[in-house]
């Protein structure tokens, strides 16, 4: 499993360094919505994401949805090739607030 | 016609029509076999109707009459008021043999001929029955071809204003599990046009404690601007269609269109949908507006239905629904195989054909220089040249292979008409339609195809009752058959007719002088005997059992083709004539020799093996070697070209060639090995040089003579005879 968890007060990274694939689905799903119960603000590190598929972009609208249910301010810091091309097909890239390079500090 | 693009066209329109004119030929024969199949019916329509779209286009009246009529008789006959009996079909084929003549005719800028005007007004006078008598008494009038489904209410007919086809798509549950992704169909839509907007419809995602990350919860709202036909743009979801529900919406499509849309997809919240459709750009807000202010008066006219019952009603019409689109999809993924095709001149083919030709003949010429410098950089970029032109060669011929097929069911109607005619049952059985060869010899081969054909049927199969004396079934088969052989093409046609008697071809060859009494030769060979002139008088045609007509023409023109022909025959069962063909006609894979200062190219396939003469045995001078106890003639190439005495000091070599079972030696100065050649015909003043059947010019810039090799085996073999 290569999602890497970084925590700042409330404040957590998700950098997740595989593929968003069906083959992958059933793992990520977890990780990806865990942090949402104690933080306020979530940055997604998509740069090193090999692959996504469909089933990648549906557990991003499904964090998408969950994270403004429970107020918690989710952000794309950055995303591969492969990440913008399957949100720019589905439409969906202005969706996460998407920027190439994260503002200075995301990351600290 | 005096502009270029509206001549385009035209030659756009003759070869459609033609095309479609053989599809309704082949309709019409299926439909023989199998009458009133409602599809098919359709399809013989579809032919008519737009045969007749283009003519008038170009006011080609008299096509356009004609074909009204035509159009009318299958229009009565899909909808079941007129019966498809054998009367009606053989009208319907004069029709399409005279609709052909027509465009043929009209589209050279003539009048048809008054003997074409008769034929036309007989088979109207004939179809006139048929087509009910209203439609016959007025050709010509514009007839709305579709029955159009009336609407209720004016305003459910008017347009939208977005110019971008709207798809509208949810993806079963099991899309992803199954390996699918509509990402790639998303992506393929891409290379169609431009997507204008797309968005992804995501409010079934469930609850995330039951949301399993391997099911599709999605939907999409596509805007797309193209030029692809609906199919084209249904293709896109062809692999995944089954799991699917979708919907395709043309540029300004109706209000209602877009209503039942939103009725269908919204799942119950067809507001919500609305708005992201307006959002996207599919709508605008006044036709939102409208459309649900039309669903709304709908509901309170008619009692109504719950949207839970909508819901069931749909989902019953499912199944059916499915199959029809399923059905449809078929049919118009046949049609896009053919839409996908660019149409190209066959000039320009030449032409490019004709430049990769040269470009051969350069790039071998160039990677010879680089060599000679010895520049290790430049041979590199040479070779690397040479492998890459190899490439386009490869493609650009490939580009002019077209598949036999089509060739091959222009003979249901010859076979069928032949038949008739003869009152023989002749089934025609076609393997290996796929097949491809070279276009050109494509249509060189129509002719003598038709020959062998008529030949099998005329001669070869016998009437049904003698086939039942001979106990054989009343139906004969006629076969055409075509496969690849060792880079040959071979195409059969076969019969299992009575089978040609050798001892009475034999006996004919002998009173004609093509053999003499003593001479004891074998099956095959009597049987090569048929492909010579003096065998093929109409005269000796009936008594030696069958074939004949013309069978040296066909050889002759097999021969032009560079190629080989040969029959097998037994008495009483059948015959095969098998036609053996090079590949291509443009580039032949050669074998480079040298005598004195020039050089000849013998072509690959027909060389077996190559010797050298002071270790051969048997008598050198008089004309023949003992090839492993064979006895094989000699022609020394140098006398045969003139290129002066053998100089003794060098070693001269023997290339054995052969043609036809039959085998020569060629005597050479030097073995150059192989050489891959573009063929140059002639020129006239050569045309009768014996020995030589062309030209190539080599890498070095040298001309090398490509040897005629069937003919010079015939010369060695004749002078080894009389000599011996």
């Amino acid at each position: 499993m290569t999602i890497q968890t970084h925590w700042q007060g409330r404040r957590c990274t998700l950098q997740v360094e595989q593929e968003m694939s069906i083959y992958t689905a059933l793992t990520l799903k977890d990780p990806l919505l865990e942090p949402l119960a104690n933080s306020r603000e979530l940055i997604l590190d998509l740069a090193a994401v090999s692959d996504m598929d469909t089933s990648g972009v549906q557990l991003l609208l499904l964090l998408h949805r969950e994270a403004i249910r429970r107020q918690v301010a989710l952000r794309i810091s950055g995303m591969s090739t492969a990440v913008r091309e399957a949100l720019g097909l589905y439409g969906l890239l202005g969706w996460f607030g998407a920027s190439e390079t994260p503002p200075s500090g995301a990351r600290a | 016609m005096s502009n270029p693009n509206l001549d385009q066209v035209l030659q756009t329109f003759v070869s459609e029509s033609t095309e479609l004119l053989v599809q309704m030929e082949e309709i019409l024969l299926a439909l023989e076999g199998k009458p009133n199949d409602e599809e098919t019916l359709h399809a013989l329509f579809r032919t008519v109707h737009t045969v007749k779209g283009g003519a008038g286009i170009f006011g080609f009246d008299a096509v356009v009459d004609f074909a009204h009529i035509v159009e009318n008789v299958l229009d009565r006959l899909r909808n079941g008021q007129v019966v498809l009996d054998h009367a009606l079909i053989e009208w319907l084929l004069k029709s399409r043999d005279h609709l052909s003549g027509l465009v043929e005719t009209v589209s050279t800028g003539n009048e048809p001929e008054p003997a074409l005007i008769e034929d036309g007004k007989k088979i109207l006078a004939a179809l006139a029955g048929y087509a009910g008598e209203k439609h016959a008494s007025k050709p010509g009038l514009p007839v709305e071809a579709t029955g159009r489904v009336e609407r209720e209410d004016p305003r459910e007919s008017i347009s939208v204003t977005n110019e971008a086809w709207h798809l509208s798509v949810r993806f079963g549950a099991d899309v992803l599990r199954n390996g699918l992704d509509p990402l790639s169909c998303l992506r393929y839509l891409g290379t169609l046009g431009e997507v204008v907007s797309a968005t992804a419809i995501w409010d079934t995602l469930p609850e995330p404690a039951i949301f399993d990350p391997e099911t599709c919860y999605l939907g999409l709202e596509v805007d797309i601007k193209t030029s692809a036909t609906k199919q084209a743009i249904a293709d896109a979801f062809q692999f995944i269609r089954e799991e699917i529900r979708i919907r395709i919406l043309p540029p300004q499509a109706t209000v209602a269109d877009y209503l039942a849309t939103l009725e269908e997809m919204a799942d119950g919240d067809a507001p919500r949908l609305g708005d992201l459709l307006v959002k996207m750009g599919a709508l605008t807000t006044y036709e939102l507006e409208e459309a649900l202010r039309l669903q709304a008066e709908r509901e309170r006219e008619t009692p109504p239905p719950r949207m839970g019952e909508v819901m069931v009603e749909n989902s019953l019409a499912v199944p059916e629904v499915v199959e029809a689109a399923l059905q449809h999809q078929q049919q118009r993924r046949e049609q896009t195989a053919t839409a996908r095709h660019v149409r190209v001149d066959a000039g320009k083919l030449d032409r490019l054909i004709d430049l990769v030709g040269e470009l051969v003949v350069v790039g071998a010429s160039q990677g010879l220089l680089a060599k000679r410098l010895g520049d290790s950089a430049l041979t590199e970029s040479a070779s690397v040249l040479s492998r890459l032109v190899e490439e386009i060669r490869e493609v650009a011929l490939r580009l002019r292979m077209v598949q036999i097929g089509e060739t091959f069911s222009r003979f249901q109607r010859v076979v069928r008409d032949v038949a008739r005619d003869l009152q023989k049952e002749v089934k025609l059985e076609v393997n290996g339609a796929e097949t491809e060869l070279d276009k050109a010899m494509v249509e060189r081969l129509a002719d003598p195809l038709t020959h062998l054909v008529r030949n099998s049927l005329d001669h070869g199969l016998e009437l049904p009752a003698d086939r039942e004396a001979a106990g054989k079934p009343s139906q004969g088969t006629l076969a055409l058959n075509a496969y690849h052989d060792s880079g040959s093409v071979v195409i059969e046609v076969a019969d299992d007719g009575r089978g040609i008697d050798h001892q009475r071809v034999l006996a004919k060859a002998v009173a004609a002088g093509l053999m003499s009494h003593d001479a004891k030769p074998s099956h095959a060979e009597i049987l090569q005997l048929i492909f010579e002139p003096g065998l093929s008088t109409a005269a000796t045609v009936t008594d030696i059992s069958g074939r004949g007509v013309g069978m040296d023409v066909v050889r002759r023109a097999v021969d032009a083709l560079r190629g080989t022909i040969e029959v097998e025959s037994q008495l009483g069962i059948g015959t095969v004539v098998r036609v053996r063909l090079p590949l291509t006609l443009a580039i032949i894979d050669g074998f480079l020799v040298g005598i004195g200062g020039s050089f000849y190219v013998a072509p690959l396939d027909m060389v077996v093996e190559c010797l050298d003469l002071v270790d051969a045995q048997g008598n050198q001078h008089r004309g023949y070697l003992s090839l492993r106890g064979e006895v094989l003639p000699l022609l020394w190439l140098r006398r045969v070209f003139a290129a002066g005495d053998v100089d003794t000091e060098v070693r001269q070599s023997v290339v054995v060639v052969h043609h036809n079972g039959r085998k020569a030696g060629l005597v050479v100065d030097q073995l150059l090995g192989e050489f891959q050649t573009v063929i140059k015909p002639l020129g006239e003043v050569f045309r009768r040089l014996s020995g030589i059947s062309g030209a190539t010019i080599l890498g070095s810039g040298d001309v090398a003579l490509i040897l005629d090799v069937p003919a010079l085996i015939q010369h060695a073999i004749v002078r080894t005879t009389v000599v011996a």
